[in-house]
């Protein structure tokens, strides 16, 4: 077994369930899609690591992802727990697919590195970015299984 | 007689009849014929020099002997029967599996001797029987004569002390089938445990702990049901059975404890927990050192969160042992614990988290370990959380030390008297970390100061009287604004914790809440003060622990009831919650009771609440609901004599009315001329019906005739509902016989005109009319009464009815749904074990027959009925029925009526969890329907039902799923852009899930 880059991360508390509201009953009521929403979406992505999600790590934080539900935007910062992460391509990757399958198609979604949370955040920002090569990425079946690790809950 | 019995034996020795056995063993049990008549006949093919013959005969004696109830022979029978079966033993090779079968029969007899007899089986069996060489089930038998023989005869077998032992260890060893094994395991506990194993201990260890850890994954649809938990947990009792096994079974776990296998680590440390309390201090100081660091390494090492909390249990168990003996505890801490301290104050926040959690969790091992790790760790907890300074960041740190303060608590209260005095330094370090945490914005935070002030308020042996009640008062003032019902739980507890323990400050806390309440009353509607409002009350609530205190919390409340006015209806929920909690607590004297809580209850609802406003009917409901639960359990709760009066009392207000004069001095709530707020009071008679004396008296005559002229005139609903309740709680509660038959008959006679009337009654009398029929067919139906066929086969007919319908179909969800304030166990109903699944078996053909026949707009009816009968029965009979329902099943999903749709998409989703095989058939029916409802259906719990089942699909076997995937993907896609967020969850969940398909 390789050794761990980070092997001893820091773990932050999960936050709770959503509440639900009165009005999220009522079938009248239009819900619009918010940041929270958005980030239950992601929060329980799996790291590429360690046994842990994306939000115990820290690498993902409610106030960090903003979502204008009538502009069609979601825009998301996520922080790597050590600024050399080679995996933080990986996890913004994971972070797409993840919003390509769950969050409706409308959406413009950018995925970027907190500014000044890794060394190469500048060329990480641009292939992530390049829908090209997010598609390219997951024409490659080995790395698409990768995703599919972070993306498919705990291990069995 | 004599001569059948030949005939059959002989059919059952040569024509190889099997089914003779059974009758034989009738006629024997019958008394027709004897056991001695038996062997006679039987005598000549046992002694038959054909080895087919003998054989035959032996395995008839033994199927006999199975077939019988164990205390039917006597003891010289068993005896015989015995003796001769142990002669079998050395008898020809394939007679002796049927020898042993019949011995598994016979040592389970009561009438199996005393004495020699189990000796001599056991002694027959170590010289002739080689266990290996025999198949599964002949080896069962081995087993369970040693397991038969070793519970009922114990003693008898101790005297052959070594011979026993040995021969044991050789019959099990090399067992491989789990069946035989959980009963191996069974009997090597009981040798451990009584027998000296002497020269054979470590052999003994050898034949069970080869098994450790148990690798064992049952087969898929497995008959015999045993599980890998079932034989690990044996198996530990095996390894705990004994001291001896210390010094084999320490190296055991160690080496285990290595493994990358998660249950094996977890079998490990589980069997630690459960070893170390039997060995005691045998061979733990050899193994202590490696032993304590390797678990600690579990810990540290991001260990799945299971293997952790057992590691921990593990450190708490050595912990405890190495306590028994003082200096062994000081060495112990001097070494590990100096350790784990020194790493709580390092800046490595994991090593300081871990060590922080070993530490707090070890001191609730033992009096002495807390004291111990206290001294060691409080003064370096203080300094540690002084420099702290993001506190949200340390939440979990914060949660281990609120745990050690309570652990301190709990040492300081036990027997053992130790010497405290050096946390007298750190109270007021503690205590300003305890107000830091509950001045803190975070939720999380503000409990675990309440939980860390509440302990500290229990710290008798540090803090003086004063300083607690100081402590007390904090906690209730900030517990009174609490905004988070976490906040206001752990407030209630800590209060409720206090005033068990500081009996001297409950006046204080009492008359202060009781003076917010009143302060609160009149700004009700502001926000902060209805918090304030809700708080004290709950609070109030909570420090009722005694009679004392009950009897006080209990006049503050009722003293609110009195103030009630129109405009304070919101205010009354609270009050009602807190009485009904402090009337289920039991602590009230009777005499009190009566005459002043239960009038005051009654006085508010009967005059009190006669200005409650119309516009809010609802929040009456609610208050009465409350009151009416407190009252309930309160009535089951109280001796015969004091709920007898209790009883009395209300059912005289109910029937005759209050006396007490005023506007109403003749209505009574049973009148549906009287006033809502009067004839709801209808609904307390469910707090009694429990205890109400079953005898035709008055009582019952004026409530069986009053209450269906209550239930179907009166135009509030509520009423309604409580009146039908009522009868049907008073109907199921009557004596078998003549007086619930005509009963029962009379009422249906007066029901059914109005529901069959042409032209039309008014509508919503034929649905009052309707309910109470159902809810009297409930009433026969759950107690299996032989009325229930008929009257279910009215409420059939009306599934027919265009107008009546659909309303008789709920109807039948309704008479297998449970209710929990009436016809159910608690409230001491009559119930037909499995009366769901007697309705269901019943009514089911029927119901399909009908609906076959019915003409196209009644159809959905009857769909509605077996769906909604579905739903409310338990998973194994829904799993023996569900394939007849498929075809209806799935044609309800294609229907357009939406309560349809939800209890066929639940029955649908219950059915993929349990019969995949069935589900994968019907797959390519159901999924285009699922879609098209998770997308277009206009509710929005069939949208998410639904989306659940198409989620719920996952679990079928990929190769099935594999060509749908792409529609359900594409479909799924205007289900995660649907308007409603709980649609979406559910959604993005299942495109997940099918994404990674």
């Amino acid at each position: 077994m390789t050794s761990l880059e980070n092997a001893n991360p820091l773990v932050f508390q999960r936050s709770k369930e959503r509440a639900i509201l009165p009005e999220e009953e009522d079938d009248n009521v239009i819900d619009k899609i918010d940041s929270r929403e958005v980030f239950d979406m992601i929060r329980g992505i799996n790291d590429p690591e360690h046994p842990l999600t994306l939000e115990e790590l820290n690498v993902l934080e409610e106030s960090k992802v903003t979502v204008n539900d009538d502009d069609n935007s979601v825009h998301i910062f996520f922080t790597p727990t050590i600024p050399h992460c080679s995996m933080a391509t990986l996890i913004g990757l994971a972070i797409r697919v993840k919003l390509l399958r769950v969050l409706p198609a409308r959406f413009k979604v950018d995925v970027e590195l907190t500014p000044g949370s890794h060394t190469s955040d500048v060329a990480i920002n641009k292939q992530l970015a390049d829908k090209e090569r997010v598609a390219a990425a997951l024409e490659n079946a080995h790395l698409l299984n990768v995703v599919n690790q972070c993306l498919g809950g705990r291990a069995k | 007689m004599a001569a059948t019995m030949a005939s059959h034996i002989s059919d059952y020795v040569l024509k190889q009849d099997d089914s003779k056995a059974a009758d034989i063993a009738r006629d024997l049990y019958k008394r027709d014929v004897t056991l001695v008549q038996v062997v006679e006949s039987l005598g000549q093919f046992l002694t038959s020099p054909v080895v087919e013959q003998r054989r035959r005969g032996t395995q008839l004696m033994a199927s006999i002997l199975q077939k019988l109830p164990s205390d039917f022979l006597v003891e010289k029978e068993v005896g015989h029967v015995t003796a001769f079966l142990v002669s079998k033993l050395s008898d020809h090779h394939s007679i002796q599996p049927l020898a042993l079968h019949g011995l598994a029969a016979a040592t389970g007899y009561s009438a199996f001797s005393d004495g020699d007899e189990s000796r001599r089986v056991c002694s027959e069996i170590f010289k002739e029987v080689q266990n290996q060489s025999l198949s599964q089930a002949d080896r069962r038998a081995t087993y369970t004569i040693f397991l038969n023989l070793l519970t009922s005869h114990l003693p008898d077998l101790q005297a052959l002390g070594d011979t026993f032992v040995c021969g044991y260890v050789q019959q099990m060893d090399g067992e491989k089938d789990p069946r035989n094994l959980i009963l191996a395991f069974r009997c090597s506990t009981i040798i451990c445990q009584h027998f000296s194993l002497g020269p054979m201990e470590e052999d003994m260890f050898e034949v069970n702990s080869c098994y450790f850890p148990i690798d064992f994954v049952p087969p898929p649809n497995d008959p015999h049901g045993i599980t890998r938990g079932d034989l690990s947990e044996t198996l530990c009792g095996v390894m705990s059975a004994t001291p001896a096994f210390a010094q084999y079974c320490y190296p055991l776990l160690m080496e285990k404890l290595t493994s990358d296998v998660t249950s094996a680590k977890l079998d490990s440390l589980k069997t630690l927990c459960a070893c170390l309390p039997i060995y005691g201090t045998r061979h733990l100081q050899e193994y202590l050192g490696s032993l304590t660091t390797q678990v600690m390494r579990e810990v540290r090492a991001g260990s799945p969160e299971d293997v952790v909390e057992a590691s921990l249990h593990a450190l708490t168990a050595i912990a405890a042992q190495v306590s028994q003996v003082p200096q062994q505890l000081g060495e112990f801490m001097a070494e590990t614990g100096a350790n784990l301290v020194r790493q709580v104050e390092s800046e490595n926040l994991a090593a300081r988290m871990s060590s922080t959690r070993i530490l707090c969790t070890m001191a609730s091992a033992s009096p002495l370990v807390c004291h111990a790790v206290a001294s060691r760790l409080v003064p370096v907890v203080c300094s540690v959380c002084q420099k702290l300074s993001q506190l949200e960041q340390h939440t979990a740190f914060f949660t281990e030390v609120s745990s050690l303060l309570q652990h301190i608590a709990d040492a300081q209260s036990s027997k053992t008297a130790l010497d405290w005095s050096l946390l007298q330094d750190f109270r007021g370090k503690l205590q300003e970390v305890c107000d830091r945490l509950l001045a803190s914005k975070d939720s999380q935070l503000q409990v675990l100061g309440m939980r860390g002030l509440c302990a500290l308020s229990a710290w008798g042996a540090v803090f003086t009287a004063d300083e607690i009640s100081c402590t007390a008062e904090k906690m209730m003032t900030r517990a009174l604004t609490a905004d988070t019902d976490d906040l206001r739980e752990e407030g209630v507890k800590a209060l409720s914790k206090v005033a068990r323990q500081q009996a001297q400050l409950c006046d204080g806390i009492i008359s202060h809440l009781s003076q917010v309440l009143q302060n609160n009353l009149a700004l009700y509607d502001a926000c902060e003060s209805r918090k304030m409002f809700d708080n004290s009350a709950a609070l109030l609530a909570a420090v009722a622990v005694d009679d004392v205190t009950g009897v006080k919390v209990c006049q503050a409340l009722l003293r609110l009831l009195q103030a009630f006015q129109t405009g304070y209806e919101e205010c009354m929920v609270p009050v009602s919650n807190s009485l009904a909690s402090v009337l289920v607590r039991g602590h009230l004297p009777p005499q009190f009771l009566v005459s002043t809580a239960l009038s005051g209850v009654l006085g508010f609802l009967w005059s009190g609440c006669r200005s409650w406003s119309a516009d809010k009917q609802h929040v009456h409901v609610t208050v009465l609901s409350t009151l009416v639960r407190g009252l309930r359990c309160l009535v089951l709760l109280l001796d015969s004599q004091a709920s007898q009066s209790v009883v009395g009392m209300i059912c005289s207000v109910v029937i005759k009315g209050n006396n007490s004069g005023g506007d109403h001095a003749d209505a009574s709530p049973l009148k549906a001329t009287s006033p809502w707020q009067l004839s709801r009071l209808v609904q307390l008679l469910l707090a009694v019906i429990p205890r109400l004396d079953v005898k035709k008296d008055d009582v019952w005559e004026q409530l069986v005739s009053q209450l269906p002229d209550l239930a179907l005139q009166t135009e509030d609903t509520h009423t309604h509902q409580q009146a039908c309740r009522c009868l049907a709680a008073l109907v199921n509660r009557m004596p078998a016989g003549e007086w619930l038959d005509s009963t029962v008959r009379g009422l249906c006679t007066t029901l059914t005109p109005t529901l069959t009337k042409r032209p039309h009654a008014d509508l919503d009398l034929q649905h009052r009319t309707l309910n109470l029929l159902t809810w009297l067919v409930k009433a026969v139906v759950v107690r299996g009464h032989k009325l229930s066929s008929e009257l279910t086969g009215q409420l059939t007919g009306f599934l027919s009815d265009q107008r009546l319908g659909p309303k008789a179909a709920e109807g039948f969800c309704m008479i297998l749904a449970p209710f929990p304030e009436v016809l159910c166990a608690e409230v001491n109903a009559n119930i037909t074990p499995t009366f769901q699944q007697r309705f269901l078996i019943q009514n089911l053909a029927h119901l399909l027959d009908g609906f076959q026949n019915a003409q196209s707009e009644v159809k959905e009816n009857y769909l509605l009925a077996v769906a909604g009968m579905l739903t409310n029965v338990p998973q194994q009979v829904l799993v023996a029925e569900l394939p007849k329902l498929m075809p209806v099943l799935v044609s309800s999903l294609k229907g357009s009526n939406s309560s349809l749709h939800v209890q066929a998409l639940a029955t649908l989703t219950a059915g993929i969890r349990n019969m995949p095989e069935l589900m994968t058939y019907y797959l390519s029916d159901i999924l285009p329907d699922c879609l098209m409802l998770a997308t277009q259906a206009a509710n929005m719990r069939v949208r998410i039902l639904a989306v659940q089942c198409v989620g719920a699909m996952i679990h079928l076997p990929s190769k099935n799923l594999q060509p749908h995937k792409t529609q359900v993907v594409n479909k799924l896609k205007a289900a995660i852009d649907d308007r409603k967020r709980l649609v979406r969850k559910e959604a993005a969940q299942a495109r997940n899930v099918w994404c990674l398909l």
